[in-house]
């Protein structure tokens, strides 16, 4: 072996390595645009669930207008009483500034649906007797004024004095869950 | 005089035509080097570009990648506490749709008792598991049939129609029993604003 042979040893080696290094520089622009590939992928379908949750998301406003501004006109109304002591003192309060004649009230925790916004209320049971118009005209303001209060069940019999109604009334009053 | 023949041949100098040619395929080689500098130089030059291209795009995609994931997200969460509020309404509707006030058909039904008849006895009754329904149960004491055709057009002006109708006359007393359910589909609306709580009132 001669200087000739090794001078071509040398610049072929020299070449090698250039083509070694533009392949290698290749090499990251494929796996640089295979990974664009994949978070173009990636970005398009994340694009394609935005506009599927965006789609159902107004379906579901369209579709609930209503009831959510039956919720809106509702629920402040529900959270005016919201404690089991404020609702019993509540009726307490109405019976007595109803100036009417109750021989029985009775006060206890109900439970409803466990989990729901409603999960229990406050039950009165209360006994009256006392005239028709006084009586019925409590009830009606009762009902205006709480209308969230429901009336579960109305007893009406006479009286032991004559003209008087005796009135056995359930009401219920929602307490929300806190 | 006699010069020996070796002693001359040591003052030869080298001759380059002595080293034997190289190949053709070694004269090939420079060639190829050159040419392999300079397709190395700009093929290196146009990819590092194109690299570089791509992963300032890579740093774009992951941004809006990274935006579109948390807008899904946020739209999702919306999503849930629409369907939660929804489920709230949904109960409340029911609630309220449970909770008419029965004031107004008690007086509708006793302002139907024509002179001579009088209520007996009157239960109106919420079913605990539809509470919308109502369940009547009446005792009239009337020697008229028809007073009983009187309560039920009060019922049936207040909105509700019976179903399920039981009725039993006496010599002097008709008793009757009926689920009464509304004829109308359209919700209650609160008539009053919501009052604070009395609990302070004296």
């Amino acid at each position: 072996m001669n200087h000739k042979h090794i001078s071509l040893i040398v610049v072929a080696v020299l070449a090698f390595l250039f083509i070694e290094a533009t392949l290698w520089v290749r090499g990251k622009k494929e796996a640089s645009a295979k990974a664009e590939q994949k978070v173009a992928s990636e970005e398009s379908h994340a694009r394609q669930l935005l506009a599927i949750e965006t789609a159902n998301l107004n379906r579901l406003q369209a579709s609930s207008k209503d009831l959510i501004a039956f919720l809106d006109a509702w629920q402040p109304h529900f959270e005016v009483i919201n404690t089991p002591q404020s609702a019993e003192v509540n009726f307490t309060m109405r019976i007595k500034d109803g100036n009417l004649v109750s021989l029985s009230q009775r006060y206890e925790r109900a439970s409803l649906k466990a989990g729901s916004s409603i999960p229990s209320s406050l039950r009165a049971v209360v006994t009256f007797e006392d005239n028709f118009a006084g009586l019925l005209n409590w009830l009606g303001r009762l009902e205006a004024d709480l209308p969230t209060v429901r009336t579960t069940g109305v007893r009406l019999g006479k009286g032991t004095r004559p003209g008087d109604l005796r009135m056995d009334l359930t009401v219920e009053q929602p307490l929300l869950k806190q | 005089m006699q010069i020996q023949k070796t002693i001359i041949d040591d003052f030869k100098t080298d001759r380059k035509d002595i080293l034997p040619p190289l190949p053709l395929t070694g004269r090939l080689v420079p060639i190829l080097f050159y040419a392999s500098v300079f397709a190395a130089i700009v093929l290196s030059a146009i990819f590092a570009l194109q690299l570089k291209i791509s992963k300032g795009r890579i740093e774009s995609l992951r941004q809006e990648l990274s935006e579109t994931q948390k807008r899904a997200a946020d739209t999702k969460s919306e999503r849930a506490a629409l369907e939660e509020r929804i489920l709230r309404a949904n109960e409340v509707e029911a609630w309220v749709e449970g909770s008419r006030p029965l004031q107004p058909l008690i007086i509708a039904i006793t302002r139907s008792i024509q002179e001579g008849s009088s209520i007996q006895d009157m239960r109106l009754t919420r079913r605990e598991d539809t509470p919308e329904q109502l369940h009547l149960s009446i005792s009239i004491g009337t020697d008229s049939i028809a007073q009983l055709d009187r309560v039920l057009d009060a019922v049936h002006g207040q909105g509700y129609r019976e179903i399920s109708p039981q009725q039993t006359v006496n010599r002097s007393q008709i008793d009757y029993q009926a689920t009464l359910v509304r004829q109308s589909a359209n919700g209650p609306t609160p008539e009053t604003e919501p009052q604070p709580e009395e609990q302070g009132k004296s």
